[in-house]
């Protein structure tokens, strides 16, 4: 396989040799090797973020007719999202007077904290993940439905009703769409016959991505929609709607809250568009490119499908969205997961 | 409406006057219950400068420009509702091609008009993209304003007497393009918008205004047009020159915020065969009726009307002899339609009372005054 | 909620949906590849119409002097009281000359009435446009400041 990935798990060897010569115990090493791989991940993917805002805005400026970013950053507008965000940072921090004082501190990081550790089992390459767990798919259920209480805790510590009325509908929205997901994820995990990311990405491999498989195309629909969902892009991005909330649960947060948000955000965009990625689309695997450069291809198209149809459509009204999930969205994964599990089962699983 | 519920607590909720979807100053008290509207209470005033009394202290032709602060997205409509007033006053006979003139400018505002309400309803949806189409096919008109009279927004181009000038040379070929260059877009409209299914769910059903409850809160234009009645000034008390012209009246018997929006979409369609029929039958000639240094118009009073972009937009003037009006008094339809929203309100959802104030496509400058 | 759409009830309208949701799609596509309309602003500006109505200025006769002879016409018209402290000089009648004319660019609607009100064709709204000021003062022109340059008018 490609060379970093070796090079990194020689090096990786190589240190544990060092470090068991010393006679030290393995697992403190194990413990800061991880950590060090987690800063790693995390600095990828904050560099990330921000390009794929640029991303965000220049897609727009294109469907617009516009031009987007220009200026900062040579004639593309590259540096754009950093000057953003270091004005972000420089600003003003404000907390409201009849704030909840530390519900609305801390709800940003209970946001932004989940979306990065999720990322952890993020198969980037070939042992390009930074601790493939046992469990990870219902590592990955549990964590990301974490955000949805620094959600409500944003709204309900801000003191406004606007913001409340925006957490009120993330929770619904949130819960009602992680059903259709899990009942995704189960689809997949029938076929891959384990919850282990590193099982489910090896079944796929050499094209075998389940996307080509009978009949887990219903299930990448759902997880696409439920992830749209689930992420708050339009027509599903109710909690903030600009228009109607003016910017629901986090319209009383600015400067560097604000952009902790917004950064979870955009990663939990990448993240969805990733486990998709890994769940549907064989992760890393492809031809003649070095994996983690196809991984990131196919992130990155997943990516600019949900920007296109953010850019394209109106969003619905909180009834019809409760009502799309309970109503299609349920039932329709109940009989993805029956069709599949009648194919595993008359067919078995290749 | 309201479903059937455990009791709770109504929560007041303030929209506005700072709110993105309020079209500008307009404060909205709202009871919810949950989601859901119980009470609505539109608080007005936020930009008003004082108009009316401003006219009763300047002369004549020096009120104006006033005018064209009051409906801001098509200024036209209300410079001629005034000078209409003024010339029935002095009994003035407007050159012909002159009024051919006014009507195009007029329809072209009306086409600008209708545009930003696309966008902007649009963008109340969640539509940001429309948003920006909307605005990009209204720019070529502001360009033509700007090549015929100079100014892009506020044109005070309408003259007691005629117009202040003649459409300058290129500008029959530039909105005739502009035409041509439109009815495609309002395709691409149709199928960006109209025909999407998140659009029409958000859209069909909601804000009913049944065609009585319109006529008698005073509702006019495509709003009252959107509930089924046929009433346009247009047709039904002919100005300038809009008997001679062929165009239809437009009406959606829905009544919903999708009749409204659809009605407006085809009266773009017909703005423009106005417009271009216009610039076939232009008449040559004066474009400007000769008019006394200062304007004094017997004792008396008269009422200009004219059929703007939102509806009936009148304007009353009253006169004492003197070179100052002794009262100019505007009607303003947004200012009506203002008056239904709280019913047309009540039972629906937040997320709907952007849909349903954005399909009155109100403006605050001429409810304000 | 009574709405006539709905997008949960059938599987044929599930379809359907999601066919009006790829038509947009398709519209959306297609202006991505239009060229954009905006134009990059300081860097390039558009050019504006010949009758654009921006900054008042003073037109100079054929002998250089400014053509205005402080007949207040333009005063008097103007609805904001945008144009003030007309003074002309000694001469009486068509050779009296302006010395002294404000004009208020904060007050003004751009509405045209002065220009037109002029006898002597002596003023015109400009194409400058970017007027603007730190405080009331700077928003008021003097004579110097709205006479065209000197040697313009010849040519005219
Ligand atoms: S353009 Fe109108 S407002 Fe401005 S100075 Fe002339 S008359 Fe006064
Ligand atoms: S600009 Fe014209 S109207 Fe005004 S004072 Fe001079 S000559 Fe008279």
């Amino acid at each position: 396989m490609s060379g970093l990935p070796a090079a990194a798990s020689g090096l990786h060897s190589s240190l544990l040799t060092w470090w068991a010569d010393r006679g030290l115990p393995p697992w403190v090493f194990d413990a800061i090797w991880m950590v060090l791989m987690a800063a790693i991940v995390t600095v990828f993917v904050l560099l990330t973020v921000l390009f794929l805002v640029w991303v965000e805005r220049k897609i727009s400026g294109d469907i617009q007719s516009r031009v987007g970013p220009n200026r900062t950053g040579g004639r593309f507008g590259l540096l754009q999202t950093a000057a953003d965000a270091l004005k972000l940072l420089t600003k003003e921090d404000i907390i409201p007077e009849c704030a909840d004082r530390p519900i609305f501190v801390l709800a940003p990081f209970l946001v932004f904290v989940p979306v990065l550790v999720v990322f952890l089992i993020v198969p980037f390459g070939e042992h390009w993940i930074v601790k493939d767990l046992n469990l990870g798919v219902l590592f990955v259920v549990a964590v990301s439905a974490l955000p949805v209480i620094g959600i409500f805790m944003a709204g309900w510590g801000s003191n406004n009703k606007w913001a409340l009325l925006g957490a009120v509908r993330a929770v619904g929205q949130a819960i009602s769409y992680e059903i259709p997901l899990i009942l995704a994820l189960v689809c997949v995990v029938v076929f891959a016959g384990s919850i282990r990311i590193g099982d489910i990405v090896s079944a796929q491999r050499d094209g075998h991505w389940f996307i080509t498989r009978f009949p887990l195309q219903i299930a990448f629909l759902l997880y696409f929609v439920a992830a749209m969902a689930e992420v708050n892009r339009v027509p599903f991005d109710l909690p903030e709607a600009e228009s109607e909330l003016v910017a629901g649960y986090h319209v009383e947060y600015s400067g560097m809250r604000f952009a902790l948000f917004f950064l979870a955000e955009f990663a939990h965009l990448f993240f969805v568009a990733a486990f998709c990625t890994t769940l549907f689309l064989g992760a890393w695997d492809g031809p003649w490119l070095p994996p983690a450069l196809w991984f990131l291809i196919k992130t990155y198209a997943v990516i600019l499908v949900i920007m296109w149809v953010r850019w394209t459509i109106p969003r619905l009204r909180i009834d019809q969205v409760m009502g799309f999930a309970w109503k299609c969205l349920v039932p329709i994964g109940l009989l993805a997961v029956l069709a599949t599990g009648l194919v595993a089962a008359v067919w078995g699983v290749p | 409406m309201i479903h059937e519920t455990t009791p709770t607590t109504q929560v007041a909720l303030n929209m506005g006057p700072q709110h993105p979807s309020t079209h500008g100053v307009l404060r909205l008290e709202l009871m919810l219950e949950g989601e859901v509207i119980v009470g609505c209470n539109p608080i007005i005033g936020y930009l008003h400068r004082g108009i009316e009394k401003i006219g009763e202290a300047r002369s004549y032709p020096g009120f104006l420009p006033y005018t064209d602060r009051l409906d801001y997205l098509s200024s036209a409509s209300n410079n001629l509702a005034y000078v209409q007033a003024v010339e029935k006053l002095i009994e003035l006979e407007v050159p012909e091609r002159a009024r051919y003139l006014r009507v195009m400018l007029l329809e072209l505002n009306r086409i600008a008009s209708h545009l930003v309400f696309v966008a902007t309803f649009a963008n109340d949806l969640g539509a940001t993209t429309a948003f920006l189409y909307g605005f990009r096919e209204r720019e070529p008109i502001m360009d033509m304003f700007e090549m015929w009279t100079g100014a892009r927004l506020t044109q005070s181009w309408i003259r007691i007497g005629g117009v202040a000038g003649d459409i300058p040379e290129g500008f029959a070929e530039a909105a005739r393009s502009f035409c041509a260059m439109l009815l495609p877009r309002l395709q691409e409209y149709d199928r960006l918008l109209t025909g999407n299914h998140i659009f029409r769910a958000r859209t069909e059903g909601v804000g009913l205004l049944s065609r009585d409850v319109g006529i008698n809160y005073g509702c006019s234009g495509p709003t009252l047009r959107g509930s089924g009645e046929p009433y346009d000034i247009r047709r039904a008390e002919p100005h300038e020159v809009y008997d001679r012209l062929n165009f239809d009246v437009v009406t959606d018997d829905s009544a919903d915020c999708m009749g409204r929006y659809r009605v407006r979409i085809e009266e773009m369609r017909q703005s423009v065969r106005i417009v271009e029929q216009c610039l076939s039958q232009l008449p040559a000639g004066e474009v400007l009726a000769r008019l006394p240094r200062v304007v004094r118009p017997p004792e008396g009073e008269a009422w200009g009307r004219v059929e703007s972009p939102r509806g009936d937009f009148g304007c009353f003037v009253v006169s004492d002899g003197g070179p100052q009006p002794l009262r100019v008094r505007i009607r303003a339809p947004s200012f009506y339609h203002m008056g239904a929203l709280p019913e047309m309100l009540r039972g629906w959802k937040i997320g709907d009372v952007v849909a349903i104030l954005g399909s009155l496509d109100i403006v605050l400058g001429e409810i304000d005054r | 909620m009574g709405s006539p759409v709905t997008l949960h009830s059938r599987p044929a309208e599930i379809a359907l949906a999601a066919w009006s949701i790829v038509k947009g799609l398709a519209v959306t596509l297609r202006n991505a590849l239009r060229p954009s309309v905006t134009r990059d602003y300081p860097a390039r500006r558009t050019a504006l119409h010949p009758r654009f109505r921006g900054k008042l200025g003073h037109k100079r006769a054929e002998d250089g002097r400014p053509r205005c002879t402080a007949c207040m016409a333009c005063e008097k018209v103007c609805p904001t009281l945008a144009i003030r402290e007309i003074e002309g000089d000694e001469a009486k009648g068509r050779e009296r000359r302006v010395r002294t004319y404000v004009w208020d660019a904060s007050r003004c609607l751009f509405c045209n009435l002065c220009v037109e009100a002029c006898p002597f064709d002596a003023i015109e709204l400009g194409q400058e446009y970017s007027i603007v000021g730190d405080s009331r003062e700077q928003t008021c022109f003097d004579l110097e400041d709205l006479l065209e340059p000197a040697g313009k008018g010849e040519s005219r």
